[in-house]
């Protein structure tokens, strides 16, 4: 199958270890095997939670805790440990907040479907990967993605950027800074893609 | 912790996410990025577990980025950018004023002889070749890669056959001496046009730029064919039929993209590009399962590095790539 070298699954070794891993390992288990599941993740996150705005919040701190855990242990299934660590960190906020809305009852089986769901195919990812950057970059606000088709596709340097686009330095950083992030959240983020910064 | 109190890391997303992204675009994108920046970056990463994932969020994400380059190198911007397109649409709009041909022109030529072949000047290029060749009557002529052509231009006499290979001509516009090129039965005459020719394997592909040129078959025995072209017009011959087809300007500017040492693909199957790019090479590449060549694909990969597209079939497509000298094996 295409990209299974890529998957690796070398990395079930190594979580059995107790030893403490390092940071540039768990960087790119990071950027492997979690950031694919973005979209799995955040649509979970938005089912389960009414407050749509502080997702992106919610999200980073999954991360936080999955990363943190990897330091002790990768764990074996890197989707289901994503999602209950989500669960966790949604109960705990359900805690403190003291309001246990009844929706919460039902996290339970959500987390069950959101398991089953097929993980993020990567085949796909791979084989559309140029497509999914063109399309990231046509989402981009017309100055912004200027600016990023300069940095990348013309391979110009900022400050021949800022000349071309007839801006200033810190306008061209301010667009390409917006446009990295949007970028981000288009190429991990859901697959309907309404791109937020 | 209360409602609506930050998250326990006590940071909000969005603003780490904006520290990380000046980071990184100010390595990335400015030049004087020093050892310091670096150590400064570096704690700031270790400062928080929040920081370092967004950093890495967004680092991966310009990863993927630095694909776009390998893809389009040279300075290339997208095919569909308007700036190209606004570029195509002038030269078209500047040809149509240029030329009248009429069609009972075309039958005079049509009983034309057939030039002697042995006349003229021999230009041709090798695998991977591209040369321009400056004709004294003004004229251009662009070989692409394994072209093959012979010329006589001199007073009183324009005509070139082209033997094998594709080529680009920019003909400058001479009343009295229309512009003659043969390929393979097939003879092409304008009067101040750019167009490009396309042999292979005994099928002919003539690619109307600007201007106005005709067609005509003028082998012997053969049931005869002609047609006036218009810009946009592709016309394809072989020895026995001859069809024509318009296509849209950004298509055609894409087609003679090779002219920048570039080929650009859009949606294209594996097995196609991969066709494609052995036209220019000694090494060629094969692929040798069905289904990867079905594999589509968008990409502008330079004539003299058919590397630049295994590399991506590698770490794009994540296929196998096996170098074996004169041959690069793609598959699963």
């Amino acid at each position: 199958m295409v990209g299974t070298q890529e998957n690796g699954r070398e990395y079930t070794g190594l979580g059995r270890q107790d030893d403490a891993v390092n940071a540039r390992d768990i960087a790119s288990w990071f950027v492997r095997e979690i950031l694919p599941l973005e979209p799995v993740l955040t649509q979970y996150l938005h089912r389960n939670w009414r407050n749509a705005g502080e997702v992106i919040d919610l999200r980073q701190e999954v991360y936080a805790r999955v990363c943190l855990s990897a330091q002790k242990q990768f764990p074996d299934d890197p989707q289901r440990f994503v999602l209950i660590t989500a669960r966790n960190l949604l109960i705990d906020r359900l805690r403190s907040s003291q309001v246990i809305p009844i929706e919460a009852m039902a996290d339970v089986d959500a987390l069950d479907i959101a398991a089953d769901l097929p993980g993020p195919d990567r085949i796909a990812i791979a084989r559309d990967e140029l497509r999914r950057l063109q399309v990231a970059l046509d989402r981009l606000p017309s100055r912004c993605r200027e600016a990023m088709v300069f940095a990348h596709i013309d391979g110009l340097a900022g400050h021949e950027i800022a000349q071309r686009m007839n801006i200033s330095p810190s306008m061209v950083s301010a667009h390409l800074n917006n446009g990295l992030r949007l970028l981000a959240n288009i190429m991990y983020g859901e697959d309907d893609g309404k791109a937020k910064p | 912790m209360t409602d609506g109190a930050p998250l326990a890391s006590g940071r909000d997303a969005a603003s780490i996410e904006e520290c990380a992204a000046d980071w990184l675009q100010r390595r990335r994108y400015w030049q004087g990025w020093s050892e310091e920046d670096q150590k400064a970056l570096d704690a700031w990463i270790a400062e928080s577990i929040d920081h370092a994932v967004a950093f890495w969020r967004l680092e991966s994400t310009l990863d993927r980025a630095e694909r776009l380059s390998t893809l389009r190198p040279h300075g290339m911007r997208r095919p569909v950018d308007t700036a190209s397109r606004a570029h195509f649409g002038k030269t078209f709009r500047i040809t149509a004023a240029l030329v009248t041909v009429t069609i009972a022109a075309l039958s005079a030529y049509a009983v034309w002889p057939v030039v002697q072949k042995s006349k003229g000047q021999i230009y041709a290029t090798g695998l991977g070749g591209r040369t321009t060749i400056q004709l004294t009557d003004g004229s251009s002529i662009e070989l692409n890669t394994n072209t093959r052509i012979r010329a006589d231009v001199s007073a009183g006499r324009r005509y070139v056959s082209v033997e094998k290979g594709e080529a680009y001509f920019d003909i400058v516009h001479d009343a009295k001496h229309p512009f003659t090129v043969d390929v393979d039965g097939h003879r092409i005459t304008d009067l101040g046009t750019k167009f490009s020719i396309r042999e292979e394997a005994g099928r002919v592909e003539v690619t109307l730029l600007q201007g106005r040129a005709s067609i005509v078959s003028v082998r012997p025995n053969t049931q005869h064919h002609a047609a006036v072209l218009t810009p946009g017009d592709v016309a394809i011959a072989t020895a026995d039929t001859l069809s024509i087809e318009q296509r849209p300007k950004p298509t055609l500017a894409k087609e003679l993209s090779w002219r920048r040492g570039l080929l650009v693909f859009d949606g294209a199957r594996l097995k196609d590009v991969a066709a494609e790019l052995n036209r220019y090479s000694r090494e060629k590449i094969i692929v040798s399962d069905e289904q990867v060549g079905k594999l589509t694909i968008d990409a502008s990969v330079p004539t003299d590095d058919i590397h630049a597209f295994t590399r991506v079939a590698r770490d794009v497509f994540g296929l196998r790539v096996q170098d074996k000298g004169n041959e690069i094996l793609i598959s699963r």
